[in-house]
């Protein structure tokens, strides 16, 4: 794989003002995207995981949110400095997003042929014969069925995947190479969601589209991503490629994350393992690791330092202090616990 | 075997909206639900699952059809027998933010019930409430707070709480996981399994996430367009699925493990549940069905015996 980096996310700091104070929702965060590569951004709610996706299309509420340091690079170029301008031409042609529910993501007084086509005027010169014509390869491209008819309906008329895919043809309208999709299915049944992400893989292939998946769900991204990083209170916890992670995870909070999921095999008569506690408000960072309160595995240590990113394999990082040389009784703990398969 | 809890006859909730439509949401559910058992029952969003959960609490009164509970027949219960069934009878929503009245204390969002059921002296009712936040899980002190000093799983143990306060012996659960984060659904399944084996409680878990489903459920319905189409055991049905759609319902669900994902063979089924104003003479999942035959259109609804407590409602069985 080349190591060439499309969009590079470095130090994102994120706060956002509130009566009772800055909330960090995103602290220190770093991850990168090659071409044609498919990363998941996995976490639960307030994990930070849609605000850092958010402001690499400049989306992030300003105020109450405050960008606090950082910088987001797309093939080198700092979206965070450049105009508004060159901002919004990079966004909805060479980055384009979808949104969980496509019912407040489109606009419900505008025909959906006409969406798909005021975006693509926005972006290229073209006539009118000729976006009606991209409008309806789009429509085909995204399998949506009589796309003459479909194009002059108004979204209340689509039903939810269907509208998933009419968003899904305009974020793929220019062509990009990155596409942002912020849980793109939770609304959706489940033999819907198998739909959408078969699309989802084939628009990847066929058009080498990098794809960042945002999602709480880790059994969704798991025949999809390539890397899967791990966000928890704000925080990158882990970082490695999609079976590392799932089949040696080095962070107790994502060894924790795929036990609390039953799989279709476990034995009901076994207690389901979770996660104890709530995640930290954020209003008050705690000093050290945001995990440690809910973690098995925690030391003195971890409630009062923040740790390094430690790589306890290549490819892979873990903001977790069991790797550090002095915490070897510990962690042999955690690599001795009982894995439920 | 256990003693029939709850059983439905042919109930049927319509719906009739403007213009002389009728949303057909449970049409004909034929079902026998045993004291202490789990049933959980999954289908897509549209199916008429909530209906059917809703149409047993008695908050919508049903079109046609029976609802028997222990042996006495709803319909014809006394206020009395009406309200004791009332209080057997609780139910849990999936949105522990919406379901808990913002301006009630904790104390009194749990002792409700009890004011309604007429239980105990006001000195009983609090003491029945220090008692079940116990039994969730939830400290004492909490009675002055209000809902939205509380985490959404915090929330969902209050509802928990509010249900159990009036000691009932059967709870349907309305998806009431959905709305909660992974790490905090598996606390609420656990404390759900511990309540029922405590207390005895039999429970309609519905949902539509069926790998929890085949977790917490001793026996599944799979609901299509207000039917049930295949009803079995939990292992029968996750390990033998007969009903078409079924099978593809289960085929879809992802795995979570990288290399059985990768290779998870799918039954692909194409395009979306019909609307259930849409009149599909027969079998109503044949638009989608990758085995319709032409004997489909004329599927007599009835749930075959197939062996092994295994229920189908197929053409292929008929």
């Amino acid at each position: 794989m080349p190591e060439e980096k499309l969009l590079e996310v470095k130090n994102l700091t994120i706060s956002f003002h509130t009566f009772a104070g800055d909330v960090s929702a995103v602290r220190n965060v770093d991850f990168d995207l090659r071409p044609g590569e498919v990363i998941a951004i996995v976490g639960e709610s307030g994990s930070g995981k849609s605000v850092s996706t958010q402001a690499i299309l400049g989306l992030t509420p300003i105020p109450p949110g405050e960008i606090k340091s950082g910088e987001i690079l797309f093939k080198g170029e700092n979206l965070l400095a450049c105009s508004a301008k060159r901002l919004s031409e990079v966004s909805g042609s060479r980055i384009s997003m979808i949104f969980q529910d496509p019912m407040t993501s489109l606009n419900p007084t505008m025909k959906v042929g006409n969406q798909i086509r005021e975006i693509l005027h926005q972006h290229a010169r073209m006539t009118r014969g000729q976006s009606a014509e991209r409008a309806m390869e789009l429509m085909n491209l995204v399998g949506i069925p009589e796309p003459k008819v479909r194009l002059g309906q108004y979204p209340h008329e689509f039903s939810g995947g269907m509208r998933q895919r009419a968003m899904i043809a305009m974020a793929m309208a220019n062509r990009p190479e990155v596409l942002i999709a912020d849980e793109p299915t939770t609304a959706l049944d489940v033999t819907i969601q198998s739909q959408i992400f078969r699309l989802l893989r084939e628009l990847q292939r066929d058009f080498h589209t990098a794809i960042i998946l945002i999602t709480h769900d880790l059994g969704v991204v798991a025949g999809m991503a390539d890397r899967i990083v791990v966000m928890y209170a704000g925080k990158v916890m882990e970082e490695g490629t999609t079976d590392q992670v799932y089949y040696r995870p080095h962070h107790p909070y994502t060894a924790g994350l795929l036990q609390a999921v039953p799989s279709l095999a476990d034995d009901a008569r076994k207690k389901l393992r979770t996660i104890e506690g709530t995640p930290p408000f954020l209003l008050h960072v705690p000093a050290g690791c945001p995990f440690a309160e809910r973690c098995e595995y925690s030391m003195r240590i971890c409630k009062e330092k923040e740790p390094p990113y430690f790589h306890p394999e290549a490819g892979n990082r873990v903001f977790c202090w069991l790797y550090d040389d002095g915490a070897s009784a510990q962690r042999a703990r955690f690599d001795a616990r009982e894995v439920a398969q | 075997m256990k003693e029939k809890i709850l059983e439905l006859r042919h109930l049927q909730k319509h719906f009739h909206l403007s213009r002389g439509r009728i949303l057909k949401a449970v049409e004909d559910i034929d079902l026998d639900i045993f004291e202490g058992e789990t049933f959980g029952l999954v289908g897509e969003s549209g199916c008429g699952k909530s209906t059917l959960g809703r149409t047993i609490k008695g908050i919508y009164e049903p079109t046609a059809g029976q609802i028997v509970y222990q042996g006495k027949d709803t319909a014809h219960m006394d206020a009395q027998e009406r309200k004791l069934y009332r209080r057997d009878l609780q139910i849990i929503f999936q949105d522990p933010y919406s379901s808990l009245n913002p301006r009630m204390t904790v104390k009194e969002l749990i002792a409700e019930g009890l004011e309604i059921h007429g239980l105990g002296t006001r000195k009983e009712q609090e003491e029945r409430v220090f008692e079940t936040l116990k039994l969730v899980g939830l400290s004492p002190e909490y009675v002055t707070r209000f809902a939205h000093e509380f985490s959404g799983g915090q929330r969902q143990r209050l509802a928990i709480a509010r249900a159990l306060a009036v000691r009932p012996r059967f709870i349907v659960c309305d998806e009431p996981i959905s709305a909660l984060d992974v790490s905090i659904q598996g606390q609420i399944v656990n404390l759900m399994k511990d309540l029922q084996r405590e207390l005895g409680l039999t429970y309609l878990f519905i949902a539509h996430d069926l790998s929890m489903v085949k977790y917490i459920s001793d026996r599944v319905g799979v609901m299509y367009l207000g039917r049930l189409v295949e009803v079995a055991d939990k292992a029968e049905l996750f390990a033998n699925p007969q009903h078409p759609y079924t099978q593809a319902l289960l085929s879809s669900i992802p795995i979570p493990n990288p290399n059985i994902e990768r290779e998870r063979k799918e039954i692909p089924i194409e395009g979306e549940i019909p609307s259930p104003l849409e009149r599909i003479p027969g079998c109503s999942f044949k638009t989608r069905c990758p085995f319709a035959v032409a004997k489909c259109d004329t599927m007599a609804y009835e749930l075959r015996d197939v062996g092994n407590r295994h229920f189908v409602m197929c053409t292929k069985f008929q």
